[in-house]
């Protein structure tokens, strides 16, 4: 492992002069980006994930309706997905409201090859706009018919037209499921049990990497074969970490060891080639590299973004909390809120 | 469709009806104007951008799509909007009773910033307000939404926008990263100057230090009541305020940037009344336009003018809305609403005359005898829909007001009333205008 080399900054909390709140501390750095739009709402609470549309540049981000959005009023109570135009203007929107008995939870969502948004849920399993019938097909494991449930955190990926998603269900504590985006009967996905229920999933050629921290389990996207283990870090988690894998680069964020976090990157097939522990306590909202060179994270109300080369790091901490963060193309978006009840959303463009 | 009409200064009474025009020593003389049939019955707005010398316009147009068109013209009224016009976004109406209202249209580096509120009040409380910076190839800087907290405008300078809210500023960095926020009294607009933003209503303004967002000690103005709606302008060093109050008064006045009043004046609009503009002429004449709510057409506007000590005024009835009104020079600019058509929009510039003493205003038809009076006048050729007259003093204090009905020649009692000059105004249905008489004993 390189020496651990990373840059301090203040993380001093909100000020305040004069009656001004000062969302920012003149100790932070300011975040290399331009705000291209930026929306709060009065009661938008939990939004808990967004995401870029790719081939739009529009945003969609996971709303809970409390009748203040009004969107689709009959979704009040309810979560939806709304759609925000590249402009940053709200969209006639949305698919409709995301009913059904708690405690299925929206977990993300993530773009086919025909630009099909593919959303993921605990208990509802994935729905798919623009087939028909839209409403979610729960993940199976053939020729079983098990309901299974998918992980709350974010272990999904996309490969080509094959979707994998990690979980379990009744009969297996941790399973994955191969299914195909664009028909899903129930009976027919593939399903595999792995050793411990995948907090992300990576894809790494023709191996999928179930990452239960600080294990990760290496699967072949065929027959779903293990093919062996290795650990990230040592030491017990606390929560659930992210994982973003660069070509060979796997970088990854997890809190162990007490508060702090640490995070690190791991080349495949040689192993660390650094980790440094940021003295934030918290969970982190995500992990994305912005191919300029940079990780983005972002715990509580500050903002992470940590040189992929080295693991040194810069802060901006305000007076918002980010709830979720999405970064693609040269652009970033986050959403959380602004004193509890208050929700923001931002896009902006990321600058080198 | 869009259509402009250039219109001559005789024909003025297409935009402006001729005979509702209340014509003073010094008149207000048009000197172009435009009608547009757009506005879908919202408020159209001004911007005067002195680095180009260019006049935009942000008319509504239409229900759907939600856009305003931005129209551009030089001083002399040459239209110069390009084809298709710029736009303002407004927010997609999912229910035919919202609409989308620009609350303010400001001008600056070739920069278009407005603030435009979407209205939603048919499907709920809950509004939505964002501020939209665009450059003139229509290109988006930033949009600033702050949800449902009303926003009434915003600031942009080399250190960011700040955007002002109902009782708050917030700011942003140059890069629209939100960084600071702050409490201040309720205001409708800032201004700034001297590196500080002026914010607040009389008798009391709140000072912020631009740079260091920080609190700077007020400033504390002479009042008639306590006002909520206050609007400000500035011209060089000098703020200039207008604020209408509880008491139906609307207080006028001007300060230096260090807080040292310059002058203050009392006027008295017509009732149901709102200020909707503000803004110095080059002879640093503070010209006022209010616009009286009669339902929801019928609106009537009206132009206080005062000079640069604040003491004298002229007064100017408009058969239609002043929504908005901006300047260059000697020049003002003027849009507003028909009266009884709220989607014809005008556009109108006048060269602002030299103030120089308590003009008489008349009505066509309407006259005081005697004048000068003792105990009594007549006021002969009042409208049949006359509600009120009102006796206002030299200074703008409303000093006595009678309610109709009022046969067409009245009697009204003067007596009590110091020797010395008066307005008379005619409050009615349609609008209202002001005649000038004296009394002498």
């Amino acid at each position: 492992m390189k020496a651990r080399s990373f840059r301090k900054f203040s993380l001093a909390a909100i000020g305040i002069a004069c009656g001004f709140v000062l969302l920012g501390t003149t100790a932070d750095a300011q975040p290399p980006w331009i705000v291209k739009w930026y929306q709060e709402g009065v009661l938008w609470h939990n939004n808990n994930g967004i995401k870029i549309i790719p081939n739009q540049d529009w945003t969609v981000v996971s709303i809970q309706d409390n009748g203040n959005w009004a969107l689709v009023p009959h979704c009040v109570g309810e979560r939806l997905l709304a759609e925000i135009d590249s402009l940053g203007w709200i969209g006639s929107c949305c698919e409709g409201c995301i009913e059904g008995p708690s405690p299925s939870a929206y977990v993300g969502s993530v773009y086919g090859p025909t630009w099909n948004r593919i959303d993921i849920f605990t208990s509802y399993g994935i729905a798919i706009t623009g087939i028909t019938p839209e409403y979610p097909w729960f993940l199976g494991c053939a020729p079983e018919l098990h309901e299974g449930i998918a992980s709350d955190h974010h272990a999904f990926q996309l490969h080509g037209s094959t979707l994998f998603v990690g979980g379990h269900d009744d009969v297996c504590p941790a399973r994955i499921w191969k299914v195909q985006y664009s028909f899903m009967p129930d009976a027919t996905n593939s399903c595999w049990c792995v050793p411990n229920e995948p907090v992300t999933l990576e894809l790494y050629g023709d191996t999928l990497l179930s990452v239960a921290f600080p294990t990760v389990t290496k699967l072949d996207t065929a027959s779903g074969n293990l093919g062996g283990s290795f650990e990230l870090f040592t030491g017990t988690p606390v929560g659930n970490g992210w994982t973003w894998l660069s070509a060979d680069s796997l970088y990854w964020i997890s809190q162990f060891g007490g508060s702090d976090l640490h995070l690190g990157k791991y080349l495949m097939g040689s192993g660390p080639v650094w980790e440094v522990a940021l003295p934030l306590a918290g969970l982190p909202v995500s992990l994305h590299d912005d191919g300029m060179g940079r990780l983005w994270t972002a715990v509580g109300n500050t903002i992470v973004w940590i040189n992929t080369q080295d693991g040194t790091y810069e802060t901006n901490t305000f007076g918002l909390t980010v709830d979720a963060m999405d970064v693609y193309n040269g652009s970033i978006a986050i959403t959380g809120t602004t004193d509890g009840v208050t929700s923001y959303i931002m896009r902006a463009h990321l600058t080198p | 469709m869009r259509t402009t009409t250039r219109y001559s200064v005789l024909l003025l009474g297409v935009v402006i009806r001729a005979q509702d025009i209340s014509m003073a020593q010094s008149p207000l003389l048009p000197v172009w104007s435009h009608v547009h049939d757009l506005g879908a019955g919202t408020p159209p707005k001004l911007a005067w951008d002195d680095s180009t010398t260019t006049l935009y316009h942000a008319i509504s147009d239409g229900w759907w799509p939600v856009q305003f068109d931005i129209l551009v013209y030089d001083a002399e009224g040459v239209d110069l909007t390009p084809t298709p016009p710029l736009v303002v976004h407004g927010e997609y109406n999912y229910n035919e009773n919202s609409t989308n209202r620009m609350v303010r249209l400001d001008v600056h580096d070739d920069t278009l910033e407005a603030v435009v509120h979407f209205d939603r009040v048919f499907t709920d409380p809950w509004d939505r307000y964002t501020l939209q910076r665009s450059t003139m190839n229509g290109s988006q800087v930033i949009l600033i939404g702050s949800g449902g907290v009303p926003m009434h405008g915003a600031h942009h300078d080399p250190l960011g926008t700040v955007i002002q809210l109902d009782n708050e500023l917030r700011a942003y960095d140059v890069n629209g990263w939100p960084i600071a926020r702050m409490s201040i009294p309720f205001t409708l607009t800032t201004a700034m100057v001297d590196g500080k933003i002026f914010c607040g209503a009389p008798p009391s303004f709140t000072v912020v230090d631009r740079s260091t967002l920080t609190l700077l000690p007020s400033v504390t103005v002479p009042f008639s009541g306590i006002s909520g709606s206050t609007l400000f302008t500035s011209s060089g060093n000098v703020v200039y305020y207008a604020g209408l109050n509880s008491m139906g008064n609307m207080d006028l006045g001007a300060f230096d940037a260090g807080g040292v009043s310059l002058w203050t004046k009392v006027l008295t609009p017509p009732g149901n009344s709102r200020i909707t503009g503000a803004v110095v002429d080059v002879s640093g004449n503070f010209w006022v336009s209010v616009t009286q709510m009669n339902g929801l057409v019928n609106q009537t506007g009206y132009l206080y003018g005062t000079n640069s000590s604040g003491l004298l005024t002229d007064t100017y009835f408009f058969g239609a809305s002043i929504d908005d009104i901006v300047g260059s020079g000697t020049r003002l600019f003027l849009t507003g609403q028909d009266a009884v058509d709220p989607i014809s929009t005008y556009v109108i510039a006048f060269d602002a005359p030299t103030i120089t003493g308590l003009h008489e205003v008349t009505l066509s038809s309407t006259s005081i005898y005697p004048d000068p009076a003792n105990d009594f006048v007549l006021v002969n050729g009042l409208p049949l829909d006359t509600e009120s007259l009102v006796i206002i003093d030299a200074i703008g204090r409303s000093l006595r007001k009678i309610n109709g009905p009022f046969n067409t020649n009245s009697m009204v009692d003067v007596t009590g009333l110091a020797p010395g000059s008066y307005l008379m105004r005619v409050n009615s249905v349609r609008g209202a205008s002001t005649m000038h008489f004296q009394v002498a004993r």
